[in-house]
């Protein structure tokens, strides 16, 4: 007989055969020691399966995984958007038609008259539409515009508002207790994020200044300040209401997207993260889908400016910088009464996370809701300090919470307590496991002359509070190994020491 | 309905602390439809160990696993306008479970990664206390289980998930071509050629390079 097939040898080891079936194999089995083997094997691996199928969870970071969750998901609680009645959605298919026709005949009208360029791409002359309609002679509604109200939710460093009333209101505190309307100009020492609807927020960037020209239920209109910087994202908008950026002689405008306008010394450069955005001037209009990028001067003409695709990186640097708005809004009075204010000190260059959410570098003012919040901050080389909970309430607060300079664990033991402690840990750590991680590459003369360098931190418990591997190489699945045989090292109470150490083989 | 029993228990722990513990499953659905925030936070701290349980055994390893647990709940928590209660919530969530793991499969059949073996040793030292055993037989169970998860990591991720299914947690396929999306004639057939593909690997491996 012929070497039995694994999956009839497994069913053997599992006792799934009966009668004449498992007679044969087992005679076969006796004779063959391949088989035998195989059987052992998969007798074993069988025996895992039950160990594997009772596997508990590892201790998560539950409640972070929990805050993330809400964040992402957190447009589910916005309060339900109004929507149109269906006598006004009937009133909208008897209008509708008569406003097409009327466009139809003004384009015409204008396309004739004027005999300028012609647009021969669709998606530009589509794109032309809305903006065309701000120079529509049709006369305003008589209705007032009814004013909306941003409000602050980050303050990056040290921010400024110049209020339309001419009075100057500078820190997080004052920056984010104002009612930013339109006539405010807005300077951004970091990034400033101001919110004026649900998913609605724009940015100020770093060193740059806005004004708001215009904020209200028809339009929401902002004038970027030459080598300035604005990050959008916007919602869509209300029927009719535009969303304009002027940035010199162009002007950007969305109904529903994310997007950066960034106006240089003698030109303009727009990227669309997702969404489509029109960049318009005097001589055409140019539209940018997502991924897409225009970078135009200001003396050159917009007409014919191919747009280009963006680069990975670049993409992933705007979704990074995404404005930071509220997961929930409902109006900004009740916004304001029922969030609250957390200023956070933390040293330059120290990337700050908020509920797992990367929010910004350094000393920031955010606002966010009533609640545990947790916060988590890096140091200048991008490794995770210890986080803690930060408890606010509904009330603003003066007093900021303090984040750590340096990681707990620094080098401040002595030099003959750091060398104590690796002669404790050389000691400690098990040895034989060691040697068994690098065992395969060993077989194969690999392994000798490769190293592993580690920095390691112990508390005055003898804990080891991290260990982070610096620079090795070994492969990933070794070198995860050499850390974990090394984190399994028990030290006696001593001196608290941080130090750098490499492990050559 | 179908219904598919979670193999851990929800977190009991803290259950008393939760003012909405108590609440039954249909009635949570219906809370957490009408966008209740507590309701979502019951339904988090009930199901999230056993989440991060599934996934965890189904990928063999914690590599991103926070954030396939918060995968998870956002596409619950999206997804349960949908949900019409023709299955238990947890077998919903085990569904979804499957998916998220399923895209992770595919993600590292493109770009392989090692298995790690700190988590299974994290596994048997957490067992330690329950089933004390000397350091070499917990040497041997590591290596059949390393072994058991290397040769699921070199099939195809839908052979994988079937054969995870059917052999490891035992189930029919009625159950699985429900958890997978399929019909039972299509997981039968996968299943089949899986356990080939599987138990050859398994029958010839070498032991694995763990030390």
């Amino acid at each position: 007989m012929s070497c039995v097939a694994p999956h009839r040898l497994a069913e053997f080891a599992r006792g799934g055969l009966t009668g004449r079936g498992h007679a044969r194999i087992a005679a076969h089995v006796d004779d063959c020691g391949r088989c035998r083997d195989a059987v052992a094997r998969l007798r074993d691996a069988q025996r895992a399966f039950a160990a594997i199928a009772e596997r508990e969870a590892p201790e998560l970071r539950w409640d972070r995984i929990r805050a993330q969750t809400y964040w992402t998901t957190g447009s589910l609680t916005a309060l339900p958007v109004a929507r149109p009645s269906r006598a006004r959605a009937v009133a909208a298919w008897a209008v509708g038609p008569l406003v097409l026709a009327g466009a139809a005949a003004a384009w015409f009208a204008v396309a004739g008259s004027a005999g300028e360029a012609t647009l021969t791409d669709r998606s530009v002359r589509t794109a032309m539409a809305p903006l065309d309609a701000a120079a529509d002679p049709t006369p305003e509604p008589v209705t007032e515009a009814a004013p909306l109200v941003g409000v602050v939710t980050l303050v990056e460093g040290r921010g400024e508002i110049v209020t339309a009333g001419g009075a100057t209101l500078v820190g997080g505190s004052a920056v984010g207790a104002h009612r930013v309307g339109a006539g405010d100009r807005l300077i951004g020492d970091g990034r400033l994020a101001v919110q004026f609807g649900p998913n609605s927020t724009f940015t100020v960037g770093p060193r740059s200044a806005v004004v708001v020209a215009r904020l209200d239920d028809r339009a929401i209109e902002l004038v970027v300040e030459p080598a300035a910087r604005v990050d959008v994202e916007v919602a869509a908008r209300a029927p009719g209401q535009r969303f304009v950026v002027h940035a010199g002689a162009r002007a950007v405008e969305v109904r529903g997207t994310a997007f950066r306008v960034e106006r240089g010394a003698d030109g303009v450069a727009v990227a669309c993260e997702h969404g489509r955005v029109a960049v318009s001037s005097a001589d055409a209009t140019v539209e940018l889908g997502a991924g897409q990028k225009l970078a135009v001067g200001d003396r050159e003409p917009l007409l014919g400016r191919a747009v280009e695709p963006m680069e990975l990186t670049e993409l992933s640097e705007l979704a990074a910088a995404r404005p930071a708005g509220l997961p929930l809004w409902t109006d900004p009075e009740t916004i304001f009464r029922t969030t609250a204010a957390l200023p956070l000190l933390a040293p330059t260059g120290h990337a700050v996370a908020i509920d797992g959410v990367p929010t910004g570098t350094g000393s920031l003012w955010r606002r966010l809701p009533p609640g545990r919040h947790l916060i988590e901050t890096t140091d200048p080389r991008g490794q995770a300090l210890p986080g803690r909970w930060v408890e606010i309430g509904g009330e603003p607060s003066e007093t900021p919470v303090v984040l750590a300079a340096e990681p707990e664990l620094t080098a401040t033991g002595t030099a003959a307590a750091r060398r104590a402690r690796l002669r404790e840990l050389s000691r400690a750590i098990d040895a034989v496991a060691l040697r068994g991680c690098v065992r395969s590459l060993s077989k194969q003369g690999l392994a000798e002359g490769t190293h592993v360098e580690l920095e390691v931190g112990v508390s005055t418990a003898g804990a080891i509070r991290y260990l982070n591997v610096i620079d090795t190489d070994l492969p990933d699945r070794v070198t995860a190994c050499v850390r974990d045989v090394v984190g399994r090292a028990r030290l006696t109470a001593g001196a608290q020491v941080a130090w750098r150490h490499t492990i050559t083989f | 309905m179908l219904s598919l029993v979670a193999k851990q228990p929800s977190d009991p722990a803290r259950a008393g602390d939760r003012p909405l513990s108590g609440l039954d499953e249909r009635e949570l659905v219906r809370r957490c439809k009408a966008n209740e925030r507590s309701a979502h936070d019951e339904l988090y701290h009930r199901f999230r160990r056993v989440v991060a349980a599934n996934l965890y055994r189904v990928l063999g390893d914690r590599g991103e696993l926070e954030d396939l647990v918060q995968e998870v709940f956002v596409i619950a928590f999206r997804g349960l306008a949908q949900f019409r209660h023709e299955a238990q919530l947890g077998t919903w969530l085990y569904r979804i479970c499957l998916n998220v793991a399923f895209g992770k499969m595919r993600a590292r059949a493109r770009r392989p990664a090692a298995i790690a073996v700190a988590d299974l040793e994290a596994a048997l030292e957490r067992s330690d206390g329950d089933r004390p055993e000397s350091p070499a037989r917990a040497l041997e169970r590591r290596e059949d289980q390393a072994r058991v998860y290397a040769a699921l990591e070199k099939l195809a991720p839908k052979k994988r998930l079937v054969l995870y299914l059917h052999e490891i947690e035992g189930r029919d396929l009625k159950d699985i071509a429900y958890l997978v999306d399929s019909n039972a004639v299509t997981v039968r057939t996968r299943l089949f050629y899986a356990k080939r593909e599987f138990y050859k690997l398994l029958a010839e491996a070498a032991p694995p390079e763990v030390p």
